[in-house]
């Protein structure tokens, strides 16, 4: 029982984790919380249901395809919604909006195109539940935690082994010093952006077989991703990591002793527990 | 080399450079004094392609680079150590360094690049005895010869500090100073922006005076620092030349 309990968190953390994570990795390039980040997610899932059961595409070809599409999607916002405010001198606000504007078209978008009813999307095992000895586990999750790991393992050796991965961080820390150093900094905010895409699609083809596929998904974990990368401390990967997790570990302990009512309630009671006690959140530098 | 001509810059409304021209010829060391506010830093940052100049010409040789982005012209070999505190302070010194080989990490070999790391070493023994830390905790002195040994790493062609002298006990820029003084032996072209003009007119070979977005006067550093203007203004001397 305890085990469940504890192996459904860690799979849901994941899920916020990846969310955060992109959350973090825009924050990160340029100051920004990207509001339709769990669209990305939502759109990553309804694109691998036409890919599989539309399409009857093989499912990694469907899923490669739903990360290639979402990263685009990424890259378009970035070109549509921030490039354009950023050379007008924009406030942050302003892109703040126009993010919240494009999710919410995103969302109107995919209600259109995929209709109002939760799809079913087929998981990555065929089996559905694995069984340990004498307790068993979901087989998604099994997905969950394995797309999370793989993804966070590359994005790690990328950032920290590669100099292009340092330079993206570089140019997040100092631009003008990015610059100086021969970074193309639009290229590097333009790929911090498909990244994000990406990682939050592969999120929502992971999840979709947990949560079901609808056009509603993508608030709500958008929002719980964007908690993850606040408890985490805006702008820390890592951080949104450990946010992620946390979450989705209470969020199960709590759903059980309380009510899975409350999950987003709860959420952010955990955000502003964390904010009261660590204002920079865990992660987070208190000043830049 | 570099031929700067008649540039205007502004910030918004407010006019800065007021129709600028300069030049630095291949192997000479230029330098530029001027108060506080005189445009100096908007000079070399438009020169670097970090600020839009909003009319005249930069040339760098022979093409016009006014309208380049700036990781393209630092690309292009114009290397430039930024006033203040320019390293990625959450970097240790040695990302750093390997930040500042980031233009050209692609384009030379293995050895090409052990060979720029041993020679920022041998310039700078004290950033090589700190490679682990982060670049943040060191101390102004080595924070600003961190940031010269990473512009040394971008192989400049023309290499411009700005105010290299900057709040450094006068040791330190003594020290800075002799290391220049070795770049300049080995026939790098530089152009120097300094607030502290007798160190700046000794150091080096041609001067310009910038006041109020203008160049007010040019020429040889013996003359420069020989002329009345110059002393009283800007070496703080009252009197004759000596
Ligand atoms: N980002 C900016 N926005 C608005 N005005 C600016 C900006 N940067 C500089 N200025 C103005 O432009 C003028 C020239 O500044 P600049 O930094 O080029 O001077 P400087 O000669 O480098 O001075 P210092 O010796 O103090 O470094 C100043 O009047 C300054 O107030
Ligand atoms: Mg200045």
């Amino acid at each position: 029982m305890i085990l469940q309990i504890i192996i459904s968190g860690i799979t849901m953390g994941c899920i916020y984790a990846m969310v955060g994570f992109g959350f973090a990795l825009v924050f990160n390039s340029s100051q920004i919380m990207n509001f339709a980040q769990g669209e990305f997610l939502m759109l990553g899932a309804m694109m691998h249901y036409t890919g599989t059961v539309v399409l009857k595409l093989p499912f990694i070809v469907s899923l490669f395809l739903s990360l290639v599409t979402i990263a685009l999607v990424a890259v378009l916002i970035e070109a549509l919604a921030i490039n354009p405010l950023r050379k007008k001198g924009a406030s942050i606000v302003m892109m703040v909006c126009s993010f919240i504007s494009f999710s919410i078209i995103f969302k109107n978008l995919a209600e259109v195109i995929w209709g109002k009813y939760p799809l079913v999307i087929q998981g990555f095992f065929s089996q559905e539940i694995f069984n340990l000895g004498n307790s068993s586990i979901q087989s998604q999750s099994v997905a969950v935690i394995g797309a999370a790991v793989v993804s966070m393992f590359l994005l790690w050796y990328f950032f920290s082994k590669t100099m292009f991965g340092m330079a993206l961080v570089a140019s997040a820390f100092n631009p003008k010093m990015a610059h100086l150093c021969g970074v193309n900094v639009r290229g590097m905010i333009i790929t911090s952006f498909i990244l994000s895409g990406a990682s939050s699609a592969l999120a929502g083809v992971v999840v979709g077989p947990i949560s079901f596929v609808s056009s509603f998904i993508g608030f709500d974990l958008g929002i719980k991703g964007f908690c993850a990368a606040a408890i985490g401390g805006m702008g820390s990967p890592v951080g949104a990591i450990i946010g992620g997790l946390l979450l989705g570990l209470l969020e199960a302990v709590l759903g059980v002793y309380i009510s899975t009512a409350y999950s987003t309630i709860m959420a952010f009671i955990i955000l502003l527990v964390v904010l009261y006690v660590r204002p920079q959140g865990i992660l987070g530098v208190s000043s830049r | 080399m570099l031929e700067v001509k008649n540039i205007e810059t502004a910030y918004d409304q407010v006019r800065v450079l007021k129709g600028v021209s300069m030049s630095v010829k291949k192997g000479e060391v230029v330098t530029l004094i001027g108060n506080n506010g005189a445009g100096k830093t908007t000079l070399i940052n438009a020169i670097s392609g970090i600020l839009k100049p909003k009319a005249g010409s930069i040339e760098f040789e022979g093409k016009e680079i006014a309208k380049v982005a700036p990781h393209k012209i630092t690309r292009m070999g114009i290397v430039q150590v930024p006033e203040g505190r320019p390293i990625f302070g959450n970097y240790t010194v040695l990302q750093n360094l390997r930040m500042g080989s980031y233009p050209v990490y692609r384009k030379i070999s293995k050895d090409e690049l052990k060979n720029d790391f041993e020679f920022v070493y041998g310039l700078f023994p004290e950033v090589k005895d700190r490679l682990d830390q982060k670049a943040g905790s060191l101390s102004g002195g080595q924070q600003q010869m961190l940031a010269i040994g990473m512009a040394l790493m971008s192989h400049p062609i023309l290499l411009l500090l700005d105010e290299p002298s900057l709040g450094l006990a006068p040791i330190l820029v003594d020290r800075i100073f002799e290391t220049l003084e070795v770049l300049k032996q080995k026939g790098l072209t530089i152009l120097l922006v300094e607030q502290n003009a007798n160190l700046a007119l000794s150091f080096a070979d041609r001067g310009y005076v910038l006041d109020l977005g203008k160049v007010v006067m040019e020429g040889d550093c013996k003359v420069l620092k020989g002329s009345k203007e110059v002393r009283e203004a800007y070496l703080g001397l009252v009197g004759k030349a000596c």
